[in-house]
């Protein structure tokens, strides 16, 4: 047990950073730990604000009841999805391998105390969706103390077996992996194959749900009698119910912890907690076995015969360094799937588009006196789905230990830089030019709506790859462990999110605005977008990359 | 060949770094730099390549003012780091090309020069591989061969022999020699006092981000006694 009780420290005494956070001394880096730290409780406070506004509002239409039978699911596959594309990356890490391996620990005990930093986060997740929702739900059902210490049990036995799944997603990824040569390009494909799938779950999921939030956000408007809301209430109750008899459909067990939840009955709560604590015990068992083996087989790596040297061609500079762009982008399964989300979501929508009629305004929607022409939305909302999410955003910090090398040689920021945003240019370009392509034949609309389809997200790709170059250079994080804290988890990564997520916004003004004044609002957002390009690539070539320290 | 002069280099928010650092490099001569561990040997080598920003003082390489030109400087010189860091995403070959085109070196040059020191530094068959399974000592010698291809004329190396087996360090020392003879130049921070003292011409012992003792080796090591032995002396003292 002591050392089980070692291994589940070393895997918990860094959890966001919080140690490293403790004992840095470099006070520039300790202000950046601090700023991040806050900028991951400011999620965590919006996740929660969220999930508490949501269940506010089932509660005031007279479903409280129905809330821990809606959440407690949301939290375990939010939590099960967290976890999945995780699990394979933090199982089988390469870091501290050798170092383990060289100890007197069993493979299950470095396994298990994996899992157990899996469900730690779990942990931290579930806390984030469920307090919130049920002590709402407790305030609304009048339920006594044992509601809310079981709230507290709840928080503590649910992540157990979504870390415990995770965990099987990873084995299953690992084992994959392992019986390939070209293990990088396998593990690209399953991490591709995998955040897609989520990505249309969720989005068919959420498409349910779009259906009655409708009605929802109709309910406060002056234009709706009495007796519109009680048949509102009536669809939301019906809604809601559907949704969770559909959850239910796709995991029973739910459905008795859920129910479980809100008597609440300890036995059936700790019926499950048994439960999963053996699923978790057998799944720390399974990886264990095969722990040590596995790792090493993940790490062996294709080996050519006698390699004879070959002619040597010349190239220039910019080719040459835009290719090495190029293998480092496809090296990482973490990477590529994680910035290909955006410009899918793009080439989806775009296809989407041939499913509904979108050549006219639509009048008389409920609670609006103006017409909405979705048309004039689409030029921002295609330029902010291509600007999430930039390649370029983390490839300088994807340097991380090898920034000396171009530091080190004689190349100008200028080459630097220019490579890393022409490479990230040349991945989007096809990706663009299919979208533009597909829309041409789904969206009937005028000259001047397809001149701004053509030019804003052209101009939002270039916006988005220079403004994901400042990020990186600005917050750079040249150490990290795993691809995933460069590209899931830096504060570059997340500002760039949000420089793309900000052209959504007029997007919604352009629909609303007659033809005039909508021309003019796309034209005057061209020239801004195309004037903060001209304003970032002056700041770029001028940068000091000296002052990077890697 | 590499003129530093009154450098000064602190990290921001920490008294680390290096103060008032004077050092000529002459054409020819093989410079080893020694001090202990976090004395200040890895931040003059970064400085003085361009790798990290000075506060204060200048570094001349060739002629050419490193805060003025620096690329034409990068172009004249080459570093190898303590730590084989390189892209392991690619393979030994495709690493090679990169910095030969970075270079400008040309397709006869490369292609001469590649197949001499990996030859040398027998690592032709391993060039095919992704770096991420070479060995600590195969980056080395790869970062080692990177380092010639464009014949600089300064070589900045730290600890170069770490991780070497006794047939590469050989192989490496040959080099250097060669280098030397060429009427080029080398300055390199090393432990091995030993190999110090027989390659090199000149040291200079940093203690405490300053320079304790510089010169001529013979000047420096007084007869009867060993560069070790002096090491011990003046950083202990």
């Amino acid at each position: 047990m002591k050392e089980l009780r070692a291994m589940i420290r070393l895997e918990l005494i860094n959890l966001f950073g919080l140690n490293t956070y403790r004992h840095i001394r470099d006070p520039r880096e300790k202000r950046k730990k601090r700023a991040l730290l806050i900028a991951l409780m400011f999620v965590g406070l919006v996740l929660m604000g969220y999930a508490g506004g949501v269940a506010y509002i089932f509660a005031d239409f007279g479903l409280a009841k129905k809330i821990p039978m809606l959440f407690i699911p949301l939290a375990f596959i939010f939590q099960l999805m967290l976890g999945a594309t995780k699990s394979k990356s933090l199982l089988y890490r390469e870091r501290d391998l050798e170092l383990l391996s060289a100890l007197p620990v069993t493979g299950t005990k470095v396994a298990t105390a994996r899992i157990v930093r899996l469900y730690a986060e779990g942990i931290i997740v579930t806390a984030l969706i469920l307090l919130p929702s049920l002590i709402i739900c407790g305030i609304y059902t009048g339920a006594g103390v044992l509601f809310y210490a079981a709230i507290l049990l709840m928080i503590l036995i649910l992540p157990i077996l979504p870390a415990a799944i995770s965990a099987w997603v990873g084995i299953l990824f690992a084992a994959i992996i392992s019986r390939f040569r070209h293990k990088v390009l396998a593990e690209v494909l399953l991490v591709v194959v995998l955040v897609v799938g989520i990505f249309v779950v969720s989005a068919a999921m959420s498409t349910n749900t779009m259906t009655s939030g409708v009605e929802v956000t109709a309910v406060d408007s002056p234009d709706i009698g009495d007796g519109d809301k009680e048949a509102m209430k009536a669809k939301m109750k019906d809604a809601v119910t559907a949704a969770v008899e559909k959850v239910e459909s796709l995991c029973p067990p739910l459905k008795d912890f859920g129910e479980a939840m809100g008597k609440p009955d300890l036995p059936v709560l700790l019926i499950y907690a048994l439960i999963s604590l053996a699923v978790m015990a057998l799944t720390g068992l399974v990886i264990g076995r095969n722990f040590f083996r596995i790792s090493a087989r993940l790490r062996t790596v294709v080996r050519h015969r006698e390699y004879q040297l070959e002619a040597m061609a010349e190239q220039s500079v910019m080719r040459t360094l835009v290719k090495k762009e190029a293998a480092r982008y496809f090296s990482s399964g973490i990477f590529v799937a994680n910035t290909i989300v955006g410009p899918a979501m793009a080439v989806a929508a775009s296809v989407a588009l041939a499913f509904f009629d979108v050549s006219r305004p639509i009048e008389g929607l409920k609670g609006l006196s103006f017409a909405v022409d979705i048309r004039g939305g689409l030029p921002l909302a295609f330029g902010g789905m291509f600007g999430m999410m930039s390649i370029s955003a983390s490839l300088i910090s994807m340097e991380g230990k090898n920034w000396w090398i171009p530091r080190s040689l004689p190349l100008s920021s200028r080459e630097i830089l220019g490579a890393k945003a022409l490479f990230n240019l040349m991945v989007i370009a096809p990706v663009y030019g299919l979208t533009e392509i597909i829309l041409l034949f789904t969206v009937r609309a005028g000259l001047m709506d397809r001149l701004w389809m053509l030019l804003i997200p052209g101009v939002s790709i270039l916006y988005s790859v220079l403004l994901g170059l400042l990020l990186n250079l600005k917050y750079p994080k040249f150490r990290w462990e795993t691809a995933t804290e460069v590209v899931k988890q830096s504060a570059a990564s997340g500002f760039s999110l949000l420089g793309g997520f900000v052209l959504f916004l007029p997007a919604v003004g352009a629909m609303i605005l007659p033809e005039l004044y909508r021309n003019l609002l796309n034209l005057l957002m061209l020239l801004l977008i195309g004037s903060l390009c001209v304003l970032f690539y002056r700041k770029l070539i001028r940068y000091p990359l000296e002052r990077l320290v890697g | 060949m590499l003129i530093i002069d009154h450098l000064d280099k602190h990290y921001k928010g920490t008294d680390k770094g290096v103060t008032d650092i004077s050092i000529h490099v002459e054409p020819g001569d093989i410079y080893a730099f020694i001090g202990h561990n976090g004395a200040g040997k890895t931040t003059l080598l970064k400085a003085i390549t361009g790798i990290h920003e000075f506060d204060r003082g200048s570094v001349v390489i060739d002629g050419i003012d490193l805060a003025k030109d620096p690329l034409e400087v990068k172009r004249r010189i080459a570093y190898i780091p303590d730590n084989p860091d390189i892209y392991e995403f690619l393979t030994g070959i495709q690493y090679l090309q990169m910095i030969a085109d970075v270079f400008h070196v040309s397709a006869a040059d490369r292609e001469r020069r590649v197949a001499e020191y990996a030859e040398r530094l027998e690592i032709t068959g391993a060039l095919g591989d992704l770096i991420s399974s070479y060995s600590h000592g195969m980056k080395q010698k790869l970062v080692i061969i990177s380092a010639l291809l464009h014949a600089p004329k300064l070589l900045v190396m730290d600890e170069p022999f770490v991780g070497l087996d006794p047939k590469a360090a050989f192989v490496l020392k040959e080099l250097m020699r060669e280098m030397t003879a060429d009427g080029r130049a080398i300055f390199f921070s090393t432990h091995v006092l030993e190999v110090a003292e027989k390659l090199c011409n000149k040291v200079a012992i940093i203690r405490d981000g300053r320079i304790i003792a510089n010169g001529r080796m013979e000047e420096v090591v007084k007869e009867g006694t060993t560069l070790e032995e002096l090491f011990m002396e003046t950083t202990e003292a």
